[in-house]
């Protein structure tokens, strides 16, 4: 299991990383998000929306309130220029972490 | 039997009594358990066990809350900020117009003039930098006792520096009184941008320092 700490540090650049393919709202976030992952990241469901509503308020996403195929309404997000600025940032950041520790595996086995 | 409307008509009171109370999150919460439920159902649960399931993923209220008044401190925060801002700005333009306009009523060189001039630039650059520049190479400080020394110091340094030009600088110079004005008006750019400099750090810090939801 993932620590907590881990996936709340997570979550504000998955949910860049996936807005950054488009708009998307709350459910089918939480629903790719553990697709991709194998259901190893399984985020309590509601706690998503106050890192949204968080996020909108820094000026990182933007909201519109729409409607699905079967009519119901639903709240969709998208990503806005600071957005994008934030998950480039955060891409680098968690590269770096990346190879430092893909580093020091690999020296390891030598 | 059960009742699902009913159900969830007591699930979003419950998130009401907890203090969930603007209607934005509730109901966007309220839309993500409905198709939670939907395809609980879908998978072949009963409607009981669907929103039972559906209730325990959403999460425990008490945390939703906690979460949600989190954003709340922040954006009043941010509401505070830019009333500081703007007020700021007009003091500082009032400055400008209040001094520049002293200079051009005193009796002075046009040396001691650009000067005096030079002084009022100085002081609008000075905050400036403290404003967009300074905080960048600060880093984010979340000790709150840092904090504190941090806006101490800035405040104090900028008074002790008065002090010591008024007591210690000025009885020492044989100024003219147009030399006097010039001088006292660079003197006054560590008082103002000290504190202001110390407070704009403190103040990225608490703007950075947004913490991270309780997956």
């Amino acid at each position: 299991m993932i620590r907590k700490e881990l996936v709340a540090a997570s979550a504000e650049p998955l949910v860049l990383s996936l807005l950054a393919k488009g708009e998307s709202y709350g459910y089918a976030i939480i629903q790719e998000v553990k697709a991709r992952s194998d259901g190893k990241l399984n985020w309590t469901d509601g706690m998503l929306y106050p890192v949204l509503h968080r996020m909108e308020h820094r000026g990182l996403i933007k909201s519109r309130w729409g409607e699905s195929e079967t009519g119901r309404k639903r709240k969709y997000y998208s990503l806005k220029k600071d957005g994008k600025a934030a998950m480039d940032k955060h891409h680098e950041h968690w590269m770096l972490i990346h190879g430092v520790l893909s580093g020091l595996k690999k020296e390891q086995y030598v | 039997m059960f009742d699902l409307e009913q159900a969830i008509a007591d699930w979003r009171q419950q998130m009401l009594a907890a203090g969930i109370k603007s209607p934005a999150p509730l109901e966007e919460l309220e839309i993500h358990l409905r198709e939670e439920i939907e395809q609980q159902m879908f998978s072949g649960a009963n409607k009981q066990g669907a929103f039972e399931n559906a209730v325990a993923r959403i999460g425990r209220t008490n945390s939703l809350q906690q979460e949600f008044q989190k954003i709340n401190n922040f954006s009043k925060a941010e509401k505070q900020r830019r009333a500081a801002a703007i007020i700021s700005t007009l003091i500082l333009g009032c400055y400008a117009v209040f001094f520049s306009g002293l200079l051009l009523k005193f009796d002075l060189t046009i040396n001691e003039r650009l000067l005096g001039f030079a002084a009022v630039a100085a002081m609008l650059l000075s905050v400036f930098i403290a404003w967009r520049i300074l905080p960048r190479f600060f880093p984010v400080i979340t000790n709150k006792t840092v904090q504190s020394a941090i806006g101490l110091i800035g405040g104090i340094s900028g008074m002790v520096w008065f002090f010591v030009f008024v007591y210690l600088v000025l009885p020492r110079c044989n100024f003219t009184p147009g030399q006097l004005v010039v001088a006292l008006f660079w003197a006054l750019i560590p008082v103002i941008t000290l504190p202001t400099a110390s407070f704009l750090v403190i103040d990225k810090s608490e703007r950075q320092h947004i913490t991270s939801a309780n997956f």
